[in-house]
Parts: structure tokens; sequence; C-alpha cells
């Protein structure tokens, strides 16, 4: 089968005067790829995406994107949010698709309808008039994911959306992920922390520190065990073993 | 003479009314800038510029020019050339705003003392003085209020974007950078519209009392814009008509007025409203 590439990084460097978070990194993205990128903190994970949604400027190498393909993005700390914030979930959620539009800002049927059917998938229909720093860690970032959705991006982009969420949630938040991936045929760019939960959706892992230290499918990444003296991949391996037998 | 005819008799003057046309215009424009520049942490521009605005109307006032409209030009380059140091020097906003500020105010005091003269005028531009309103005043701040509005109603989803998160805002293609800006001109604006019946030293809480107040209740950003405004025209209806009563500065009364309806939201917010 051939997949077309969405998204092509070419040696791309990136720095903060003159330290180098992200060094000589090249990777494609293809259509319904469900890539997740790990690495320990502050191994550039944050600062490779940012660059790639034009958040931050690069000194070397090419980001190529078709301007066809839209974005959705859910941005890291989202706990970093002012709690007396006025905006109610539905004012945020309205900003994914009001945002890229042209003034008069309306939203067509279509859209309405797609805003609601975002809301039921992620179970936060009735909380739509409430004001966002009043809802918890998870039910806050099931928001954002919905500000990221409702206008049906080609790529989804999101920096350790499960980090405020616990194991039932994560699994869940998984879930939509996976329905959206393999249903909606969106792509899905993944910083995680939490390879061991996220190993079962995704196709690929890229493993960044600072370079970009493994590209490839998750079984072959359990199989080197020396890339990621961070991750337990000895616990790693037993749970897939676990889970075959 | 009883409160209800002395007030009477104060509207039986033309003074009284452009007070309040030019407090009313003022009341709306600044709430409806006011939360955008709360939210992100960027309130204290208002204080900074009105500085810069009493520098400004100095200098008018030794030219003998229109010291308003010369303020209005010098306040709002001064207002993007804060907001351009704040982004390119990695200054934080507040220290650019008090370095700013605090040159401007040294420069007006010195051009004040050096050409002498203009002293009680001086006075009321500090505070707020409802019998120095002109009629130029009152059309100048109509239509200036009804520019900021205006800007602010039309881009009014870019502007909560932004001061939501500016990163998602850049994301979706807002040009923040200009959003910027023109957020930053429109404050400009504002402040110099507030003088006279404010005073340059009492303008910013202007901006910053109605939202606040206005978060007392609000859950939505809409809300909060509409209810900043309409508490804050009635505060300054009512503010205008105790200054003229107590004989007191405007500016001082409206103050004032906003401090106790803050604190008066706040108790019943936080003690007999039930949770
Ligand atoms: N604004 C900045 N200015 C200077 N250096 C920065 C800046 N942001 C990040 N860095 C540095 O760049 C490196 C990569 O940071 P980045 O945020 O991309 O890491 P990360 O992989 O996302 O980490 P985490 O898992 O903690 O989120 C770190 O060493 C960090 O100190
Ligand atoms: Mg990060």
């Amino acid at each position: 089968m051939d997949k077309q590439s969405l998204l092509s990084l070419q040696d791309l460097t990136v720095k903060y005067h003159s330290f180098t978070a992200v060094s000589s990194v090249s990777f494609d993205v293809y259509e319904r790829d469900f890539i997740a990128i790990i690495g320990a903190n502050g191994s550039g994970k944050t600062t490779l995406i940012k660059t790639i949604l034009g958040l931050l400027h690069y000194q070397k190498g090419t980001i190529e994107k078709n301007d066809d393909v839209t974005v959705g993005y859910l941005p890291q700390h989202t706990m970093a949010l002012d709690r007396f914030f006025p905006a109610t979930v539905d004012e945020v959620v309205g900003m994914g698709l009001l945002s890229t539009k042209r003034f008069p800002k309306r939203l067509s049927k279509q859209e309405k309808q797609n805003v609601q059917d975002v809301l039921h998938m992620l179970n936060i229909k009735a909380l739509v008039h409430k004001r966002i720093g009043a809802l918890s860690g998870g039910q806050q970032q099931r928001v954002l994911l919905a500000r990221a959705l409702v206008s049906n991006p080609d790529i989804l982009i999101l920096d350790e959306p499960t980090s405020a969420l616990d194991h039932s949630m994560r699994k869940q938040f998984f879930d939509i992920l996976k329905h959206l991936n393999k249903s909606h045929g969106v792509t899905i760019i993944l910083v995680t922390h939490d390879i061991v939960s996220a190993g079962d959706y995704i196709n690929r892992v890229l493993y960044l520190d600072q370079k970009l230290m493994f590209d490839g499918t998750f079984n072959q990444f359990c199989e080197h065990q020396e890339l990621s003296p961070f991750i337990h991949t000895h616990s790693l391996r037993q749970e897939k073993a676990g889970e075959q037998s | 003479m009883s409160l209800l005819q002395e007030l009477l008799a104060a509207f039986s003057y033309g003074f009284m009314w452009r007070a309040l046309f030019v407090g009313i215009a003022v009341a709306i424009s600044s709430s409806f800038i006011g939360p955008f520049l709360v939210l992100k942490r960027f309130s204290m521009i208002g204080h900074g510029l009105s500085h810069v605005a009493f520098a400004g109307i100095a200098v008018g006032l030794l030219f003998n020019t229109a010291p308003l409209i010369f303020s209005m030009i010098i306040v709002v380059a001064v207002s993007v050339f804060i907001l351009k140091l704040n982004e390119t020097a990695k200054l934080h906003g507040d220290a650019a705003i008090g370095l700013t500020a605090a040159v401007a105010m040294a420069f007006g005091t010195i051009l004040a003392s050096v050409a002498g003269g203009f002293n009680v005028d001086l006075f009321s531009f500090l505070f707020g003085s409802i019998l120095t309103i002109q009629r130029l005043d009152v059309y100048l701040s109509i239509t200036f209020s009804i520019i900021v509005i205006a800007v602010v109603t039309s881009l009014y989803h870019d502007l909560f974007t932004m001061t939501f998160e500016e990163d998602f805002a850049k994301v979706s293609g807002i040009n923040t950078k200009r959003l910027n800006t023109v957020l930053a001109i429109l404050v400009g604006v504002t402040v110099v519209i507030g003088i006279r019946a404010m005073g340059t030293l009492l303008i910013s809480s202007l901006i910053i009392f109605p939202t606040i107040i206005a978060m007392q209740f609000s859950r939505g950003f809409k809300a909060t814009i509409v209810i900043a405004a309409v508490s804050s025209v009635f505060i300054i209806i009512f503010g205008l008509m105790g200054s003229y009563i107590l004989d007191w500065p405007s500016g001082s009364t409206i103050v004032l007025l906003n401090g106790f309806v803050f604190l008066g939201v706040y108790m019943y917010n936080r003690i007999l409203r039930p949770q």
C-alpha cells in the first residue's frame, strides 16, 4: 500500500540561542499514522512539535507540509490554565472552529452538528455552560481535545494529553484517539511518557533524545533495550509477554 | 435645596450632560478592552500609559495646542512601543510599563515646573474634572469609543482566542503580532478619552474594576464584557452625580464607587451566596 506523506521533516535543527534542543531530525508522517513521540524530560519533544506547528523558528533543515493539510493541536500544561478565566466550555470549544474563519464568523448547520457530535463522543455535553476553570483536569483535557477536533483536522498533534488522567480515563482517551484514527482517518502524533498504555494503539514510535534515536514499530522498539534507560523496557517486555500468553 | 432639586439643577447646565456623554462613552470602551488586558496580565499598561498621557498633556499645554489630541498620538505610539519592548527585549510587561511610566512622569513634571503657570489646569487633568469638559471632548470621546467598540466587536473571536491561549491562536492562523498591536492602539485611545472625566492618575482603574466586578458573576467571556460595560455605565453615572453634589473630583469619586461596588459583590459572593 502506498501511503501519502502529509508532513516531511528533513535534517531539522532547532536552537534556543546557542542551546541545541533538536538536532538533525528527519522523518515523514504518513496518512493514518498513529505516532508516539517519546523521550526523557528535556529531550526536545515539545520543541519539535512546536516547530512543526510553526510556533518556533528553526535554524536548519526543512519542514514540508501541504497547505491544505489542517492541524489540530492540544498543548502541554493545560493544567496551567487560569482557574478564574471567564470562559465557558461552549466558548472554548467554539474557538476551534471560529478562529480559523473569516469575518463574519458564523457556524453552518453542518458545523454545529459536528460540534454536537464531538461533544457527544467526548462525553462533555452536560458541561457546555460551565466555566472551564471549574472543571477537573480530565474534563478540561477533554474540552481542549474537543476544541482541537471540531475543525476536522487531518493531523492531530497532542502534547502529553493523558498526564492529568486517571487510569480508566486514560484508556478511554486512547480509545477515542483510536476511533478517530481508524474510523475517521485522522493522523495522530502523540507526545507521551506513557508508552506502556499507548503501545497497543500506535503504529510507530519515535524516540527522541535531541537527535532522533529510533523510528519504528512498537515491537521493534521493545527489542532495543539499550535505547531507553528511562523507560522500563524490562517491565514493558513482561507486560507484552503477559498479554500474549 | 433638596438632593433631587440639586441634581435637576445640575442637568440644566450643559457641562453635566457633556460629562455624562463622555463618561458613558469611556465606561463602555474601557469595559470592552478591560477583560483582554486583565486576563493577559497586562492591565497595568493603562496605568503606565496614563503617566505618558500626563506628559503629553504637559507638552500640549506648553504649546497651547489641543492637549488631548496631542496626547493621544504620543500615548498610542508609546503603547505600541511598550508592546514591542515586551516582545523583543524579553522585558516583562510590568517592567516595561514601570520604566516607561516613570520616565514619562519625570518628563511631564519637569516640563510643568520649568514652564510654570498651568498648575491649576494640570490638577484637573490629574484627577478628572467635569467642569472642564468641552463640546469638542464630547465629540472626540463618542467618536473614538465607537471606533474602539466596533474594532473589538469585529475582532472579538480572535482577541478572545489569543487572550485564552496565544499559541493556539497562532496555530489557528491568527496573526497575534498584529492583533496585539491593535489592542495596544485601542488601549492608548481609551486611556486618553478617559482623561477628562477620570484624570490621568485614575483612568486605569476604569479598565480594571469593571472586569473584576463582572468576573465575580460571569462564567463566560462574552458575559464578562457585557456585565462589565453595564455596571461601569451605572457606576459612572452615579459617580458623576455624586461628584457634582459633593464637589469632589470626578475621577476620585468614580474610583471610590467602583471600589465599594467591588467590595460589595465580593462579600456577597463569599459570604451570602449559597454555594
Ligand atoms: N523557551 C526556552 N528557552 C530556552 N531553552 C528552552 C526553552 N524551552 C525549552 N528549552 C530547553 O530545550 C530542551 C528541550 O525542551 P522541551 O520542552 O522540548 O522538552 P520535552 O521533551 O518536551 O520535555 P518534557 O517531557 O519535560 O515536556 C530542554 O533542555 C529545555 O531546557
Ligand atoms: Mg514537553
